[in-house]
């Protein structure tokens, strides 16, 4: 019997798995539900001891409660942010939010969309930049752990280089990618004002699920600016290699931004 | 505006108003701290208390905390006060009304005569007073029935809504979670779902699909497909078969407005629900969710604690008569109730303000993976709510809502609960699960044997 995750990252399979088809192999009851287990991702047919959940199945919630709770406190990896940003030949800029730490952060969440005075700082000069490092055309990139920086640590650098190679093939220009380490999907609004791009695209690690801890969400905004809220963005959710891969959210992705570009719009009145 | 002070230890606490002494007098929760009307220390807290103590509940008729003029819900709650069920009452300050509640003489038949008088600020002015053992003693006390095509909220009964989420809405995959939490005998409150896509035409399709299953086994509860209450009242029109209106509901007038809804539209889609007839043993057919924090996510909190604003939910939902009501405790995330701690106290307080007020007070036993929590937190809540008299719990396989990505309450722990305290499901499909042999005479559950007609899914 496996008594390990599964090398994927993903916790003990529940279809086929042997539990509760050995507890229940004497059951008519058992024996069918378990062949309906890997019809769908609920969690059915894990079997009872009385009426309590047997063993074997609290040990795997707990598993994967583990890994949900874990994720929320992983460390956002800025360098490893950064050199994928180098290897996309994209600029990266890192900044801090007011959200000093993990708690400040889960508790305030205004915290979260603001950027700390230093940062704000940072991206005023870069906007002044003569060498024009945000031209008025350009997309801007923001990447933060958010809730889950499991997810952003390990495929925002591969969503970035491919989402930017799709864009530049479709003559979009990428301008630098913003890095913050705990930020909400509102600090897209305060970037904006500073940098001032044609558009936005922020990734960040969506709060953790019991099967899902390492998703990322791909939030699009066209001329980013204060007071805009959600249904002025569009979404693209659960990128992650057991939900939306990496390569097939990068092209939802670009055609997302590139959509939005020729429409000069963003959110609910964007046309599909 | 009245001021009030309290002088305690040697200082002397001002607050500035009923709202201030409200919202300071209220045990932490990190939403309170969010909207900036927390106490800032303990003794400030047990000062404000103090000061609630004295108010008169008359005063809560006096002064409104969101102006008449500028509320529907505040008119409401105003507009249908009953002076006649107040009366006995009328003369109490706030402490004198948890003593009062608490008394031996203060049966079921006194909390429902007064029901009418009470409004959902009084109910909780007198809660910030109370400890959890008061919230569980007097919610106890109090009687909430209501009917569709089951009797819920019997003594000695306790039902549970069966929700069969998936992440895309796959009919096969949300037939077989219904098909084992029956066989768990859960889904007497309703089987309900939340869809992952939220239009017309899935609401008529998931609806189509339930009232399949339900008239194929004869089965007596009720479901539900919890969208939008416009796409419900659409759905009636095009002819699906709506037992239940679902909607989300706020305290506040602006905060209603954010989720899309006002009083006039629920009743509206209140009377489209009456109109197809088809509870067979009463005509309560609203289902009302809500959650402390609701409204400050909304910006629409008016400078007023949670837990208040929750109580004026209530103020709403019981206007429509439903036939459930339930609180969605944790799923709101740490920045409004930041651990098990804050979640179990304000699962007790919306249960008892809701029992108080007259409603068939349910609760979502649950939390999300950034709060503080994890299932032996869930596990103390469903327990202290059986024994309030809590009126029904969700059902989600294993605990885990795959679609909504948080934990509730399983198929096990409505079992676990019942067993425990001795609770049946509501009588009619209590009936219907010893026909079909889920269930022995003892309330234990029980194998089917595999040629079973249930276990028919099983079989194709």
């Amino acid at each position: 019997m496996t008594t390990e995750p599964a090398a994927d990252g993903s916790t003990l399979s529940r279809a086929g798995s042997a539990g509760p088809q050995q507890r229940d192999a004497g059951s008519g009851q058992g024996r069918s539900l378990a062949g309906l287990a890997g019809r769908t991702e609920a969690r059915i047919a894990l079997g009872r001891s009385g009426s309590g959940v047997p063993t074997r199945e609290v040990l795997r919630f707990q598993a994967d409660h583990a890994m949900a709770r874990d994720a929320v406190h992983t460390v956002f990896d800025v360098a490893r942010i950064e050199a994928g940003c180098a290897r996309a030949g994209l600029r990266p800029v890192v900044v801090d939010t007011q959200a000093s730490d993990t708690a400040a952060f889960l508790r305030f969440p205004a915290a979260g969309r603001r950027l700390a005075a230093g940062s704000a700082d940072i991206l005023a000069e870069l906007a002044s930049d003569p060498v024009g490092a945000v031209g008025p055309d350009s997309m801007v990139f923001i990447v933060s752990g958010g809730l889950s920086a499991l997810g952003v640590n390990q495929y925002a650098p591969d969503i970035l280089s491919r989402t930017a190679g799709l864009l530049a093939d479709r003559g979009i220009m990428v301008g630098p990618v913003v890095i913050a380490a705990r930020g909400r999907v509102g600090l897209m609004n305060e970037i904006g004002e500073i940098l001032t791009p044609a558009a936005s695209t922020m990734l960040v690690g969506e709060r953790p699920g019991l099967s899902s801890a390492d998703s990322v969400g791909a939030y699009f905004q066209y001329r980013p600016r204060a007071g805009m809220t959600d249904a002025q963005r569009n979404c693209i959710s659960n990128i992650r290699p057991g939900g939306l891969s990496v390569a097939a959210g990068s092209e939802a992705l670009a055609d997302l931004i590139e959509r939005g570009m020729a429409q000069r719009v963003s959110g609910t009145e964007l046309k599909g | 505006m009245t001021g009030y002070s309290c002088a305690l230890a040697g200082h002397n606490y001002e607050f500035s108003g009923l709202a201030d002494v409200m919202a300071r007098a209220s045990p932490q929760r990190s939403g309170d701290d969010l909207a900036g009307v927390a106490a800032g220390n303990e003794q400030e807290r047990v000062a404000a208390a103090y000061v609630l103590s004295e108010i008169p509940l008359s005063e809560f008729l006096c002064t409104p905390l969101i102006p008449y003029e500028d509320d529907e819900i505040t008119r409401l709650i105003l507009d249908t006060h009953d002076a006649d069920a107040f009366a006995p009452i009328a003369h109490m300050a706030v402490g004198e009304f948890r003593d009062f509640l608490l008394d031996y003489g203060t049966d079921e038949r006194v909390l429902e005569s007064l029901r009418a008088g009470i409004t959902p600020e009084m109910a909780a002015a007198v809660s910030k007073l109370m400890r959890n053992q008061d919230l569980i003693s007097v919610a106890r006390k109090c009687r909430v029935t209501t009917r569709f095509r089951n009797t819920i909220g019997l003594p000695g009964h306790l039902s549970s809504r069966l929700q069969p989420n998936h992440p895309t809405d796959d009919p096969q995959g949300i037939a077989i979670s219904v098909l084992e939490g029956l066989l768990y005998g859960v889904g007497d409150a309703v089987i309900g779902i939340n869809p992952a896509t939220d239009s017309v035409r899935r609401a008529g399709e998931l609806l189509r699909l339930f009232d399949e299953m339900v008239q194929r086994h004869e089965i007596p509860t009720q479901t539900c497909v919890l969208t939008h209450v416009t796409n419900t009242i659409s759905a009636i029109e095009a002819g699906a078969p709506v037992d239940l209106v679902f909607q989300s509901i706020a305290g506040t007038q602006r905060a209603n407005a954010g989720f899309g809804v006002n009083l006039s539209l629920l009743h509206e889609a209140h009377e489209a629900a009456l109109s197809l007839r088809r509870g067979t043993l009463g005509t309560d057919c609203m289902y009302f969710e809500t959650g402390q924090g609701s409204a400050l996510s909304a910006d629409a909190h008016h400078g007023i604690d949670q837990q208040t604003l929750e109580a004026r939910a209530y103020g709403v939902a019981r206007h429509f008569a439903p036939l459930l009501v339930n609180t969605v405790v944790g799923f709101i995330g740490p920045e409004y109730l930041y651990d098990g701690r804050q979640i179990r106290r304000a699962g007790l307080e919306d249960h008892f303000c809701g029992k108080l007020l007259g409603l068939p007070m349910g609760c979502d036993v649950c939390y999300t993976n950034h709060a503080e929590a994890d299932q032996n937190d869930s596990d103390d809540l469903l327990t202290l709510l059986t024994a309030a008299g809590c009126t029904y719990f969700m059902g989600v396989p294993g605990a885990d809502d795959v679609m909504l990505e948080y934990q509730s309450t399983s198929f096990h722990d409505i079992a676990y609960a019942r067993e425990l305290f001795g609770l049946r499901p509501a009588p009619e499909f209590h009936e219907w699960l010893l026909r079909q042999g889920v269930v022995a005479a003892d309330g234990r559950l029980q194998e089917l044997p595999v040629e079973h007609h249930l276990l028919a899914l099983a079989r194709s």
